[in-house]
């Protein structure tokens, strides 16, 4: 019994150091001409019918490999996703979801207007999902989206 | 590549029409946070991220369009004529607009003390004893309140046709340089980054005055007797020509005549355009009050393919 306790206590410790190796980051970044040069920034300047760039870094500050790494990013209230704009640093596969809860590819995502289904438009997707297969041991890798202030 | 360009005008045009309209209000917080969820060694764990917030800055704009359809038609010496106009926040947040006047310098006449008036009961119609007179105006993102110059026409003899244009301008407090994308640190709403708009947060529209073409109401009175000899008991009948000079409308046209002295009203003989009008005062245009024939005829219109003409008759007999 006092074992089994034990067992418990550091299964939860050991469970706390692994959780703290992956970690991830959110920046909003925006376009800005520097020296006649777009470049993205941190965002300051945020108006109406501003582009918002969303990148988050995934680092892996373990010795070991993270394997299945699913990331979602729900796009944020009075932004509208840009199409095609979801990418990621290396290998992954991106779905989008209306809900928040079912992701999908963009061309199985219908909605039903006046009675009547229509693929649904990029700026109608309330979430993006990207899965990664690994990301090896003091590793790091980013995805990113870009979506616009209604 | 086709395509690409394709792409780019539709960003281009979404962005404008963000632009165009409200929009977001300033001040508004826009959140993110996305979160990771993995496995080490078959044991699957999660994380979230830091959770961003960025605050949504302040356009500053502001639309001002003139209301009245037409120029608003004066006459030489009119007080208090109004032209009204209507002005908008185009930006996405409260602003409050400087009101200012000013004399579009290609008038041919200028009018006279000037006031800016602003729609206190919002109903869109100049009420002199509720609308406030006042030189600024504070309006929520997208609101518009109707504002009201009224002017006084100089007592001159401008003729018909001449015409006086007045400006009306409304900038921002805020901003209102006139520079679209003119940047005011910390000065929007909630202390939010504002900028100025499209229009550079200051706009101005024009609206006219002009003289009216002076319209005049004719009489044309002629006496026919029935008998070239007139003598006690003669027949006497008054027809009055009534015609306009010019072209429009006046309103309430009363054509009074009163019986020549030594005559006596011949009871039932009023007419109009020869149809039989009682003497009571009823219904029909006419009436004999005892001293005087009396015909309404209301609204008396004339234009260059429409001429107004009426004929009033009626029959006195020599005492």
């Amino acid at each position: 019994m006092r074992k089994g306790l034990l067992y418990l206590c550091l299964s939860v410790l050991l469970t706390s150091v692994m959780h703290a190796e992956i970690s991830i980051t959110s920046e909003s970044l925006q376009e800005k001409r520097i020296n006649k040069q777009l470049k993205w920034v941190k965002a300051t300047k945020v108006i109406p019918g501003t582009k918002i760039r969303y990148l988050n870094t995934v680092s892996n500050t373990g010795e070991q490999a993270a394997e299945d790494l699913v990331i979602t990013n729900p796009v944020p209230k009075h932004m509208q996703y840009l199409e095609g704009s979801a990418k990621c640093a290396g290998a992954c596969t991106i779905t989008y979801s209306l809900d928040g809860k079912v992701f999908k590819a963009p061309d199985k995502l219908f909605v039903t207007e006046m009675g009547k289904k229509r693929k649904a438009r990029a700026s109608e997707y309330k979430a993006v999902k990207w899965v990664i297969e690994r990301l090896g041991a003091k590793q790091r890798s980013s995805v990113q989206f870009d979506a616009v202030l209604e | 590549m086709r395509r690409i360009v394709c792409t780019v005008l539709l960003w281009m045009a979404a962005g404008m029409t963000a632009l165009l309209a409200k929009g977001v209000l300033a001040g508004t917080e826009i959140s993110n946070f996305a979160t990771v969820s993995y496995q080490i060694d078959g044991v699957s764990y999660s994380t979230t991220s830091n959770t961003l917030s960025d605050r949504v800055d302040q356009i500053i704009d502001v639309n001002v369009v003139w209301n009245d359809a037409s120029p608003v038609i004066v006459e030489n010496g009119d007080i208090g004529k109004v032209l009204t106009f209507k002005v908008t926040n185009t930006g996405n947040g409260e602003d409050t607009f400087t009101l200012l006047y000013s004399a579009d310098a290609a008038s041919d006449f200028a009018v006279t003390d000037p006031k800016i008036y602003i729609d206190t009961n919002n109903n869109g119609v100049f009420d002199p004893s509720i609308d406030n007179e006042a030189y600024s105006l504070t309006l929520a993102a997208d609101a518009s309140s109707a504002v009201f110059l009224v002017a006084d026409i100089p007592a001159d003899s401008y003729p018909s046709g001449s015409v006086s244009g007045n400006l009306l301008e409304a900038k921002s407090t805020i901003g209102g340089s006139g520079t679209p994308g003119t940047v005011y640190p910390d000065a929007g709403v909630d202390g939010v980054t504002a900028v100025d708009g499209m229009n550079g947060g200051v706009d101005k529209q024009l609206g006219t005055y002009e003289i009216g073409s002076e319209l005049g109401v004719s009489l044309t009175k002629s006496a026919t007797p029935e008998s070239a000899e007139v003598a006690t008991g003669t027949l006497i009948q008054y027809d009055i020509a009534v015609a306009l000079q010019g072209n429009g409308s006046v309103e309430n046209l009363v054509v009074t005549d009163p019986i020549p002295s030594g005559t006596t009203y011949v009871a039932g003989s009023l007419k109009l355009d020869g149809v039989a009008l009682t003497d009571a005062e009823d219904s029909d245009e006419g009436r004999f009050d005892g001293n005087a024939v009396e015909v309404k005829l209301g609204t008396a219109t004339q234009t260059d393919t429409l001429p107004f003409g009426r004929m009033i008759t009626f029959e006195v007999r020599i005492e």
